[in-house]
Order: C-alpha cells, then sequence, then structure tokens
C-alpha cells in the first residue's frame, strides 16, 4: 500500500527544489529574451507548469534539464504568438541600443548582452545552457530537441561570432592606458 | 599549421566544455604547447565563454520573486559550479591534472613559456591558481610547484606574484587548524612576500546560509566578495589564471 506521507514529503521536496531553480531559470530567460519582464513572465509560466506536470518528471535529478526545457517550450509559444511566420531559430531580436553607444559608455557587460542579442535565437540558446547553466551537449541536446552535432555547430558558430565581435572591444580606463583585456597565456 | 587544421573549432569547443575524453584532451594539450596558434585559438573560445558569464552574472530576480533561503537548504553542485567560476583558460586548466606531476615541469616551467610568448614587457608576471576542489593530493602538489616557483624566482630576482584564491571546497586549504598543510601554507607565506592567499567570501556566505561549520583561516589569508568577480577583475588586469 503506497504511503500518502511519502507523497507529500516527496511534493514538498519538489516544491523546494523548483523554489530553489527560480534564479536559475530566471537567468537563463532573461538570456534569451534580454527583457526583464518578459524573462519574469516566462519564469512563472515555466513553474507553474512544471507543478501541473510534476508527474511527467521521471527522474528528479534531471529536474533541472526539465525546467530548460519547459522554459525553452514557454520561450518558443511567446515567440510564435509574436512572430508567427519566422523561423525562430533564425530569429535575430532587434536591440534596443546600438552597440557604438554601449561602447562609448564603456559598459562591457551591455556590450556582450547586446552581442548575444545579435545570435540567432537557436545559437544563443545553445550558448547560455552551456556557458550559463553548465549543461552538457547530451543535456543540450535533449532539452532544445536537436541532434548533438548541430548543439555543437551551433555552440561553434555561436562563441566565433561572439569572438569576432567582443575581442576587438578594448575598454579603456581612465587614467590608465594599460590594455584592460588582454590574452592570459 | 597541421595542428591548426587537425583540431576543429567543435573540438576545440568541446574540450573548453570539458566534453573530450581524456586521451582527446591530452592530443590537444600537447600539441597547444607546441602551437601558439593553436593556443590562441583556445584562449579566445575561454574568454568569450568567460565573457558570456560576466554578462550575466548579475541577472537576478526581481526583489520580490527572490526565495526565501531555507535552513536546509540543498546547494545544487551545478549551482556550485556556476557560482565559482570554473571554466577559464583552457589550454591550462587539464595541464595541472596531466600526468606532467611527477615530471620537472611545473609553474616554473609554465612562467618560462609565458616570458618566452612576451619577452618584451617588464611587469611582474602575475599569476592567479584557483583552487576549488579538497583534495589533499592537489594541495601538496600546489604547494610544491609554489614553493619551486617562488624559490626560482627569488634565485633569479625575477618579480613573480602568486595569488592562491581558493573557493568551494578548496577553503580547506587555507584552514588555520595546526594540520601539516596548514603550517606548510602559513611558512610559506611567512617566508614569501609575494605570496598573496584568498578565500572566497560568496562560499563562507553559502556555509553559514547551510548552517554549515565555517571553518577559521589563516589569519593571512585574505577574504574576497567573490571568486568570480576576482578572476575576473585579475584577469582584466592582466594576471594570467589557472584553475586546478
Amino acid at each position: 500500500m503506497k504511503n500518502p506521507l511519502l507523497g507529500y514529503c516527496l511534493n514538498r521536496d519538489f516544491k523546494q527544489r523548483l523554489s530553489n531553480s527560480r534564479q536559475r531559470l530566471y537567468r537563463l530567460a532573461f538570456s534569451w529574451c534580454h527583457a526583464h519582464d518578459i524573462a519574469d513572465d516566462l519564469v512563472q509560466e515555466t513553474m507553474a507548469k512544471a507543478l501541473m506536470n510534476s508527474k511527467q518528471l521521471r527522474d528528479p535529478a534531471a529536474l533541472d534539464s526539465w525546467l530548460y526545457g519547459i522554459l525553452n517550450n514557454c520561450w518558443r509559444d511567446f515567440l510564435r504568438s509574436n512572430r508567427e511566420l519566422d523561423d525562430i531559430d533564425e530569429l535575430v531580436l532587434l536591440s534596443k541600443d546600438t552597440p557604438e553607444n554601449a561602447f562609448e559608455r564603456q559598459d562591457l557587460t551591455k556590450v556582450i548582452q547586446q552581442q548575444m542579442e545579435q545570435l540567432s535565437i537557436g545559437h544563443r540558446q545553445v550558448v547560455s545552457l552551456v556557458d550559463l547553466q553548465g549543461c552538457t551537449y547530451e543535456e543540450v541536446s535533449k532539452v532544445l530537441n536537436i541532434p548533438l552535432g548541430t548543439v555543437m555547430s551551433r555552440l561553434s558558430r555561436a562563441r566565433k561570432q561572439l569572438a569576432e565581435a567582443l575581442l576587438e572591444y578594448q575598454p579603456v580606463h581612465s587614467g590608465n592606458n594599460n590594455k584592460v583585456l588582454r590574452r592570459v597565456i | 599549421m597541421k595542428d591548426e587544421i587537425q583540431f576543429s573549432d567543435e573540438f576545440l569547443n568541446a574540450y573548453i566544455d570539458d566534453e573530450l575524453s581524456q586521451s582527446d584532451k591530452s592530443r590537444l594539450l600537447a600539441a597547444a604547447r607546441k602551437n601558439e596558434q593553436l593556443n590562441r585559438r583556445l584562449c579566445q573560445l575561454q574568454r568569450v565563454r568567460n565573457m558570456v558569464q560576466l554578462a550575466y552574472h548579475d541577472v537576478n530576480l526581481p526583489l520580490d520573486d527572490q526565495p526565501v533561503p531555507q535552513r536546509n537548504n540543498s546547494f545544487h553542485p551545478r549551482l556550485a559550479t556556476a557560482a565559482s567560476i570554473l571554466l577559464l583558460v583552457g589550454a591550462l586548466a587539464g595541464w595541472f591534472t596531466h600526468n606532467h606531476f611527477a615530471d620537472k615541469r611545473g609553474l616554473t616551467e609554465l612562467v618560462k613559456e609565458l616570458r618566452t610568448n612576451n619577452p618584451h614587457t617588464t611587469d611582474p608576471w602575475k599569476l592567479m591558481v584557483q583552487v576549488s576542489t579538497n583534495d589533499q593530493h592537489r594541495f601538496a602538489v600546489l604547494m610544491d610547484e609554489t614553493e619551486r616557483l617562488l624559490k626560482a624566482a627569488q634565485a633569479k630576482n625575477e618579480n613573480v606574484v602568486i595569488q592562491i584564491l581558493a573557493n568551494s571546497e578548496g577553503i580547506n586549504l587555507l584552514k588555520d587548524d595546526q594540520s601539516a598543510m596548514s603550517l606548510r601554507v602559513r611558512g610559506l607565506n611567512r617566508q614569501y612576500n609575494n605570496l598573496l592567499l584568498t578565500a572566497c567570501g560568496q562560499t563562507l556566505k553559502k556555509l553559514k546560509l547551510k548552517n554549515q561549520r565555517v571553518p577559521r583561516l589563516l589569519n593571512e589569508a585574505m577574504v574576497v566578495p567573490s571568486a568570480l568577480q576576482e578572476v575576473i577583475e585579475k584577469q582584466k588586469q592582466g594576471w594570467t589564471y589557472v584553475r586546478i
């Protein structure tokens, strides 16, 4: 006979783990959409769907990947509702600020985020999952439902594009003429 | 040139992301040692990865959405991974775990190679070594290598600064517990004023949040706000970074 207390404890543990994932989900969502309000909505929707479908999570250890998959679906739904005719993997959202303005402000973080926005969504998602969430290629493949080879090629192309855009960037510190970013080995 | 062709971008990315087998890693590292161009490609990829992490490091939930810390809040290993920087300087990262530990080539050799790459600078060589695991063997090797380098630099009157940055479980390296390792770290720090000992403040904070025992650190160790921030800042200032 199934112990009802066991179900309660599992449920409580699940909710706790879900709550602990909010920050990670929010950062990932923001790295995809670059808008705080949209990221917040996406996380809320992801959490709601996760709670409703908690029984679908067969391996509790895979909670993060499972949540990233739900977030991905929410993000795709959002994009579809806004741009029905575009191939969302190839879609590049327009940034609100120009790179020149950001360069002038010496705002490295802003510059990097802008360059991330210049990546197609499919490329950006792979970079975010690997670099920000520490996902393995296999996990990314499952979360985004794309072949492993596609994960590798997207990541490679995305980093190449970022390298071309970012490694030329040399902010100047006031009173210090030394290069701020330099090769370390 | 041959190595350039041999290793695709996908292969180099897989190395940066720790997706390669041990044998492939060894093959790549051996080639990178001899091939400056290959080394540069690895560094560029690693820098891009660092920059992406930097760009989103301070992206946080709106304040009213922040989860309340729980007493038994489990700390997911992947979060620890992200929080403790983990990801820098590909060409050197595997170097420490490679079989060359038993070899005479150590940090001294590394610094020599670095000097060769940039022979015109008069700046001191500034090397940051991050330790994140509680592994006595690694601690011992790290201290051996550090001592050898400091001794060699002193003998040749060369200007070298080494900063040891301990975070996550690596914080145990800087514990003041009167163990042999503790005495050794303290002794080396007193002997060489160009050796800096630093501990990650975030790690200590998280231990407190989880109600775990916060180790008493050596008086010589300085606490920095966060390992990630420290690594990024020091890299910007031109420090060479190695994680073991």
